[in-house]
């Protein structure tokens, strides 16, 4: 089931000389099996809005629905029993991953660790442990060498994909994650991006993912949110917001270098195909591009045109 | 929750209370507090509220924001006035089975709860209107002259301000770690005490953590800038008493000398 969020306003520290508002009327909707980019700079309301997805954060007013199940006004602390167990509900169904997944680690074991989850769900020790080993498996560790090692002695990519799999083993059906590849060199970042590539088409989770390096997340969503100072300034499949390129960089965003590419290589003649954001694929769209100019000799002729130097 | 603790947390704002300069500000809140101590009746006590509000008042800050900081205190205000209600021999007002509430045990109970929120107030608006820089920087110049006999003035006013500096990101921390462990269906605040101290564990392994982490990364950054104590340090912003200070510091000294003379 769809999350659907309307007119989400959210004011931190509320009633005090410090207040901000964080949220303004925000209006979103993400259906199931979506693959959703959330762009935005520092302060725009990304982090904000991730929260309201699993109540850790209640509108100060509008309503966010998961699921069927609302939330709305009271916050998540001074909840009585029924709504802190509408939340725990909420909590199974949407996993976040925060930024930093791996500071929260804190078992002596990975193994306890990723139990940590379906333990707090009550679940029985055989339960457990199923869930344990699917979600090791599920983020490529392997439980043989890994689950009865010290979370804190792992490498920085395993310590993440540790903390991953603490959050899928409680069986989320969305999933949402806050700069999943932060601080990870080029090679952990472009493993995880392929592993949620991979959780997203293997499983059918609904994947929305927080970021604001537009290359890694506009090859992987299939639509993209741009917040700016509280607001959705921006929506749309990858290839329709980059159009938008004069409004894109009036948000303080950068878009991606292949985008950039492509488009001045439209802009100078070349007949390319400008919605493409895969590197491997952009080299190949140039190849076939310079291949077919080259078998209609004219085409560069009648147009005094480009030879091929596009910069950059 | 986290959010209401106020005490250590600096709001600026533009006012003739902000400007003083934090010596004098720290100053007069030591004799309000010796002060308060050596008034006994409860009128007396009651009066020695007008320059705290007077104060929160030319401070500019809402009045909630000051007393919203007392709500963690209420349960040890009401212990305290039930004890002197009953404890204090005296008068008999009102008898209830073996308790006796005397007319001094109230006027007592009220004078000890009054100083109490009044010792409360003081010492938030202190930190309210100073920011903590100006503030260790003031106590740093107020210690100098025990310099001479050992006191590590500048060591003790670093570490008073880094302590400071770090209140609101540990509380920062542990918000964060409590949503993490949150979405994992942690429950923090419900079970009996055992429980919730286990709960704790999940909350303060990584918050240690971060903590050692952060002291590591602060100590190496303040190394790399050559931080090598005190000794020849100058001040991008040497403290100034104006004239405003002077004469406050002087009403304040003679309200004082006076209190303790008339006593």
């Amino acid at each position: 089931m769809p999350i659907e969020i309307a007119k989400l306003n959210y004011v931190y520290k509320r009633d005090t000389p410090l207040a901000s508002q964080a949220l303004f009327n925000m209006d979103l909707q993400i259906a199931d099996g979506e693959l959703v980019g959330i762009i935005g700079r520092t302060g725009s309301g990304k982090s904000t809005l991730i929260q309201h997805l699993n109540g850790l954060l209640a509108p100060t007013s509008g309503t966010v629905i998961v699921d069927e199940i609302v939330v709305q006004g009271t916050s998540a602390g001074k909840a009585n029993r029924d709504v802190r167990s509408k939340f725990q509900i909420l909590r199974e169904r949407v996993g976040i991953v925060f930024q930093y997944p791996e500071h929260q680690l804190f078992e002596e074991t990975v193994y306890d660790d990723i139990a940590y989850g379906p333990r707090n769900l009550g679940l029985t020790a055989t339960e457990t442990k199923e869930r344990v080993l699917q979600a090791m498996d599920m983020v490529g560790i392997d439980a043989e060498k890994i689950a009865q090692r010290s979370p804190l002695h792992l490498s920085g990519g395993q310590k993440r994909r540790v903390a991953l799999a603490g959050v899928l083993a409680m069986r989320p059906r969305k999933l949402i994650l806050d700069e999943p590849t932060a601080g990870l060199d080029p090679r952990g970042r472009e493993q995880l991006l392929k592993l949620l590539q991979r959780l997203h088409r293997e499983w059918n989770l609904t994947i929305v993912m927080v970021s604001h390096h537009m290359d890694e997340v506009a090859r992987m969503a299939s639509r993209l949110v741009l917040l700016d100072r509280g607001k959705v300034a921006l929506q749309g499949r990858p290839e329709e917001v980059f159009v938008q390129t004069e409004k894109i960089a009036q948000l303080g965003m950068d878009i991606p270098f292949c985008v950039k590419l492509m488009h001045r290589l439209k802009e100078l003649g070349w007949p390319v195909n400008s919605g493409i954001f895969e590197n491997e694929a952009v080299v190949e769209e140039i190849l076939r591009v310079v291949q077919a100019s080259k078998d209609n000799e004219w085409v560069r002729h009648s147009r005094n045109g480009p030879e091929g130097r596009a910069s950059c | 929750m986290l959010k209401d603790i106020t005490l250590g947390q600096y709001v600026h704002l533009e006012s003739p209370v902000h400007r003083l300069d934090p010596r004098t500000k720290v100053i007069i809140t030591l004799l309000y507090t010796v002060a308060l101590f050596l008034l006994s009746s409860l009128t007396s006590v009651s009066l020695a509220g007008v320059p705290i509000l007077a104060i929160i008042l030319l401070s500019k800050l809402p009045w909630h924001y000051i007393f919203r900081g007392l709500k963690p205190l209420w349960i040890f205000i009401v212990f305290t006035l039930v004890m002197h209600f009953l404890s204090t021999p005296g008068e008999v007002l009102y008898r209830l089975g073996p308790f006796e509430v005397t007319r001094e045990g109230v006027m007592q109970g009220l004078t000890v709860t009054l100083r109490l929120i009044w010792l409360y107030a003081g010492a938030t608006l202190l930190t309210l209107t100073t920011s903590p820089i100006a503030l260790t920087d003031g106590m740093e110049q107020l210690l100098t002259p025990a310099k001479r006999i050992g006191l590590p003035a500048h060591e003790f006013a670093m570490m008073t301000s880094i302590a400071l500096r770090f209140i609101p990101t540990l509380i920062e921390e542990t918000e964060k770690i409590m949503k993490a462990q949150s979405s994992r269906g942690a429950d923090f605040d419900s079970g009996n005490i055992l429980r919730r101290a286990k709960s704790m564990v999940p909350l303060m392994v990584p918050l240690l953590l971060s903590a050692f982490r952060r002291a590591d990364e602060l100590a190496m950054a303040m190394e790399s800038r050559c931080y090598r104590g005190g000794e020849g340090r100058t001040r991008f912003r040497p403290l100034m008493m104006r004239r405003s200070d002077y004469t406050l510091l002087v009403v304040a000294g003679l309200a004082f000398i006076l209190l303790v003379v008339w006593r």
